[in-house]
């Protein structure tokens, strides 16, 4: 009697233990759906835990054994969570999600609207909220079946990259949690970074192209990186990057943004709808080619034309908003914020009002050093 | 003849009144259901539970070293008291069984998956009729080092979120209807503040009286404060999202992310639950056998507890046939549910006491 109750208590914890030796751990999940037959088209990226240990067999994307790091598992089903359990049925062990990195949606998925598939991902317990949401332009088997240079799986290439994109502040990395908070609002438009694989054989590599804009759920466009970074000015989020631009005398310069912040100020009154943005950005001088010594004159008229390259940047961004009637910018949500009451009207035509709104923008520049040089390198 | 010989100082009662509210709140943020304006429905509950407590002090003030059984014999006579008192432990027994039902569900559907039902419930239960055998000292000296774990964490979450709190979320203020944040309000009031009403059983053994109202209202501030932080953090880390998820605060703790070191330390959210539900049911489950055991007349009440924790754990598995059930039972029938049980009672006790002129003078000694 006591040993039965004693074998149920200690043995109560082994009912749900996880070895790693017998998971098979999704890294990426690729999307798609084929609209003839309604089916939801699953790719999932598999990582061998074995082949995963640090590089001694000389790095790259296979490891001991000469055994790929990751293969890639396809399954159809009506729903998703029908497709993830289908991949498991394929292979000996139980696909576990808790490690997935990245989910990237296929052209089909994008024009079927990406909110039907992203219900799994939030309910299940496995999935962790900090998956970066990405669409492929191109070939989704492409991206999942890269072969990358320095990680052992092309999901780790992708979250290295997502992670790293505030070198230039030309992508906007998406997780999840974001993503599906843009997709929940009835007025913002959701985006997410496109990513593809660009080259041939050896010099194959991944790149991220711009952004794709959604509207309930469904793609209705894209924006160039450049174009990318004119939004995340707006909101606030280029991290670093470099602005080059012509000097009066000629020479050539790089800004670099070393901290950048913005405000919105939407105006509601008798003549429309305005929107002033504020943004600030400090910098450092990165690069001098040729020229006049950096003195503080001269930096008041670089800091100028930083401005105006940054001013340049958002317009760019803002007329190509305008030109999708897509509030990528999330600014019927700062009306929302600031006029409640008279929102409750304008938020059911909003795509309509949206193209007519006045944006006033105004970009404070402030370039603080110069790095380690007093004058730039002569040039002859 | 009393039962219960155990004393406990007023540093306890405070933290064991703060464990017992944090129990399952700590997990299903009681403000849900006012959406953005969470925060504010909190801090109504909090005023409501402040008046609860209000009432609860009086009757006990007035009848001081007496619970709420042996009170309702006073002031009904022994046949209407012990029904009232049948009522009352019914309550606390019930509620004991749904916070099992959390318990269970929040394990299940987050943790041991295919662990079976009955193997969670088994588990805790036992611990929890372990704790209860051994009297109300031991709950309340466990709730002080557990309520300051907590506190410890709770902050340590806030803090390695606080970076990813968007104050925008909170906007347009007071933009919801009055009505809905009212009941929210009320939510929160009945869940988890009016639940103090189970301390009718638990007061007599504090052992200076006339610290009571200064302890309980102590306890009733510092959980405020801290539904309050987790409001704050929920819905400004969360936004709009808060209202897709069951367990939003724990949702909100998956999303710690501190360089890409710190992350999946939402289970801290979890044990913080798994702790407070210890001291809730605890406590539930120690006023259900005294109470019994009182209203039978029989000299000890530890052999109740044993059959007791099982029944309340079976009830528990049993009381939804699933967690939607669940939810909306908690969001649109508990607080009318608990009304009777956390203020009508309670109410009416003290206003016969005071039309009988209970108690008597002279007869104070039992």
């Amino acid at each position: 009697m006591v040993l039965a109750v004693l074998v149920c208590l200690l043995a109560g914890g082994c009912w749900d233990r996880q070895e790693l030796d017998e998971l098979a751990l999704a890294f990426a999940a690729g999307l798609d759906y084929d609209m003839e037959q309604k089916q939801v088209k699953l790719i999932t990226q598999v990582i061998r835990p074995g082949q995963m240990k640090s590089a001694e067999s000389g790095g790259g994307s296979t490891g001991q054994g000469g055994q790929k790091a990751s293969f890639i598992l396809e399954s159809q089903g009506k729903t998703v969570f029908e497709a993830v359990r289908k991949a498991s049925f394929q292979i000996s062990r139980r696909v576990n999600w808790t490690h997935n990195m990245v989910i990237i949606f296929g052209k089909g998925a994008v024009k079927a609207g990406v909110d039907k598939f992203l219900d799994f991902f939030v309910r299940d317990p496995e999935p962790r909220p900090h998956q970066y949401i990405l669409v492929a332009d191109g070939d989704l088997k492409d991206i999942l079946n890269f072969k990358p240079n320095l990680e052992k799986a092309s999901a780790q290439t992708i979250n290295g990259m997502m992670n790293n994109t505030g070198v230039t502040s030309e992508a906007y990395p998406v997780t999840l949690q974001e993503f599906v908070n843009d997709l929940m609002s009835n007025t913002k438009s959701a985006t997410a970074p496109l990513i593809k694989v660009v080259g041939e054989g050896e010099e194959q590599k991944l790149q991220l192209v711009g952004t794709a804009v959604f509207r309930k759920g469904k793609q209705i466009g894209r924006i160039e990186p450049k174009e990318t970074r004119g939004l995340l000015w707006v909101i606030g989020k280029v991290k670093s990057g470099i602005i080059s631009l012509p000097s009066s005398d000629g020479s050539e310069i790089s800004i670099e943004i070393v901290q950048a912040s913005s405000k919105i100020h939407p105006v509601l009154d008798g003549d429309g709808m305005h929107v002033h943005i504020h943004v600030k950005a400090i910098c450092n001088l990165g690069e001098q080619l040729g020229g006049e010594n950096a003195k503080p004159k001269k930096m008041i008229e670089f800091q100028q034309w930083a401005e105006k390259e940054i001013q340049k940047e958002i317009v760019h961004t803002i007329q190509c908003s305008r030109r999708m009637k897509a509030d990528i910018f999330g600014i019927g949500e700062a009306f929302n914020r600031k006029y409640h009451k008279r929102w409750r009207t304008m938020e059911p035509k909003w795509e309509e009002l949206y193209p007519k709104v006045k944006f006033s923008v105004n970009v404070k520049a402030k370039i603080r050093l110069i790095g380690e040089t007093l004058i730039p390198l002569p040039a002859h | 003849m009393k039962l219960e010989r155990g004393k406990i100082n007023g540093l306890e009662l405070t933290t064991l009144i703060a464990g017992f509210l944090f129990g399952s709140a700590v997990l299903l943020f009681p403000g849900q259901w006012a959406e953005h304006e969470g925060w504010i429905a909190i801090l109504g509950g909090v005023a409501e539970g402040f008046v609860f407590m209000l009432l609860y002090a009086a009757l006990m003030s007035r009848f001081p070293g007496k619970n709420f059984v042996e009170i309702a014999k006073e002031v009904y006579g022994p046949f209407f008291g012990s029904l009232v008192a049948l009522a009352f432990i019914g309550y606390l027994f019930h509620l004991g069984s749904l916070v099992v039902t959390d318990y269970h569900d929040f394990i299940k559907l987050t943790m041991l998956v295919q662990t079976p039902s009955s193997m969670i419930v088994l588990v805790n239960c036992l611990v929890i009729i372990y704790g209860v055998k051994k009297g109300i000292e031991v709950i309340a000296r466990c709730s002080q080092g557990m309520v300051t774990l907590l506190c410890v964490f709770y902050l340590m979450i806030f803090g390695m979120l606080s970076m990813q709190i968007k104050w925008t979320n909170f906007q347009p203020f007071f933009s919801l209807p009055v009505t809905k944040v009212l009941w929210a309000a009320h939510m929160a009031g009945s869940f988890p503040f009016g639940e103090t009403v189970a301390f009718l059983m638990v007061f007599p053994t504090l052992n200076k009286p006339e610290e009571l109202l200064n302890r309980s209202l102590k306890a009733l501030f510092l959980a405020g404060i801290y539904f309050f932080i987790g409001s704050i953090r929920t819905i400004g880390v969360l936004g709009d999202t808060a209202r897709l998820f069951l367990y939003s605060g724990f949702q909100s703790g998956r999303l710690i992310n501190i360089a890409n070191v710190f992350t999946r330390l939402e289970i801290i959210i979890g044990v913080n639950f798994l702790i407070m539900g210890f001291l809730k049911i605890a406590v539930l489950l120690y006023g259900c056998a005294l109470g019994i055991a009182q209203l039978f007349n029989l000299k000890s009440y530890s052999p109740l507890v044993l059959p007791l924790g099982l029944l309340m754990g079976m009830l528990g598995m049993i009381n939804f046939s699933m967690v939607s059930e669940n939810f909306e039972f908690s969001s649109l029938v508990y607080p009318v549910f608990a009304f009777p049980f956390q203020v009508i009672i309670p109410l009416t006790t003290l206003v016969v006491a005071l039309i009988r002129k209970l108690p008597k003078k002279g007869d104070d000694d039992n």
